[in-house]
C-alpha cells in the first residue's frame, strides 16, 4: 500500500474513480489512527490521532493520511452521470454538479 | 444489518463510533456503472449499511461525511467542541459553483 499525500492521493482517487466508470466499484475507507503498530498505540497521545483514508479499487490501494491541523477534507460522493470536472485551482474534483473529495487548506488552523 | 431509514442509519452509526473511536472504520463502496452508493460503519462486531441510488440522499450523506470526518480527524471531543456555523460553511462550500451564463456585452 503506498501512503501518498493528500494532493496526489486525490490525483489518484480522481483517476481510480474514471477508470471504473463504467465497471467495477471503489472503495474508500476512513478510520482513526495514529500509523502505529498495536504494541505502541496504546502509549500514544491523542494529538497523535489522524484521520487514515484508504481507497481501493480491489487491485490497487492508496492511502493517506488527513489531520485536521493541516487541512480540511470534505468527503462527497454524487450518483448523476454527468462528465467529470476537475477544478485545480481549489483543488477540488467534481463528478457532475457535485464534489467527491475536496481538501481545502486552511491558514487559521495552523 | 441494512438500515433503510437515514435518520436511524445516522444516528446508530455516530453512537457506534462513541462507543470505540479507534476500533470503528467507515467504507463508502461507489459503483458508477449501478450508480449505486454503499455506507458502512462497522467495529468488526456490530455492522451497519445503508444504500441509496437517489440523489435526494446526497446531501445528507455529504453533512454525515463532514461529521464523520470531525469525528475521525479532530476525535470525539475536538469534534463537539466545532463551531456549528463553522460545520454548515463548510458544507455549503463542498458544492461547486455553476457556471453562470455568459453576461452579453453591451455593444456601441
Amino acid at each position: 500500500m503506498v501512503l501518498l499525500s493528500p494532493d496526489s492521493f486525490l490525483n489518484q482517487l480522481t483517476r481510480m474513480y474514471s477508470k471504473h466508470r463504467n465497471s467495477g466499484s471503489v472503495f474508500v475507507t476512513t478510520k482513526r489512527s495514529n500509523m502505529k503498530s498495536p504494541k505502541y498505540r496504546e502509549k500514544a497521545k491523542e494529538e497523535d490521532y489522524a484521520c487514515l483514508v484508504r481507497a481501493s479499487d480491489g487491485k490497487n490501494t492508496i492511502s493517506t493520511v488527513v489531520s485536521i491541523v493541516d487541512c480540511k477534507l470534505l468527503f462527497f460522493c454524487s450518483l448523476s452521470d454527468l462528465h467529470w470536472k476537475c477544478d485545480w485551482s481549489t483543488t477540488q474534483f467534481c463528478f457532475g454538479n457535485a464534489c467527491i473529495l475536496r481538501i481545502e487548506r486552511s491558514a487559521q488552523l495552523r | 444489518m441494512y438500515l433503510r431509514s437515514w435518520e436511524s442509519f445516522a444516528s446508530q452509526a455516530e453512537e457506534l463510533y462513541r462507543k470505540d473511536p479507534l476500533g470503528t472504520r467507515y467504507l463508502m463502496k461507489y459503483r458508477h456503472c449501478d450508480g449505486k452508493l454503499e455506507l458502512k460503519v462497522t467495529d468488526d462486531r456490530t455492522c451497519l449499511k445503508f444504500t441509496t441510488d437517489q440523489q435526494s440522499d446526497l446531501q445528507a450523506i455529504e453533512r454525515f461525511n463532514n461529521r464523520f470526518f470531525a469525528l475521525m480527524a479532530r476525535g470525539v471531543e475536538g469534534a463537539d467542541s466545532m463551531d456549528p456555523k463553522e460545520v454548515e460553511a463548510s458544507t455549503q462550500a463542498a458544492v461547486p459553483q455553476q457556471h453562470k451564463g455568459r453576461k452579453q456585452r453591451r455593444r456601441g
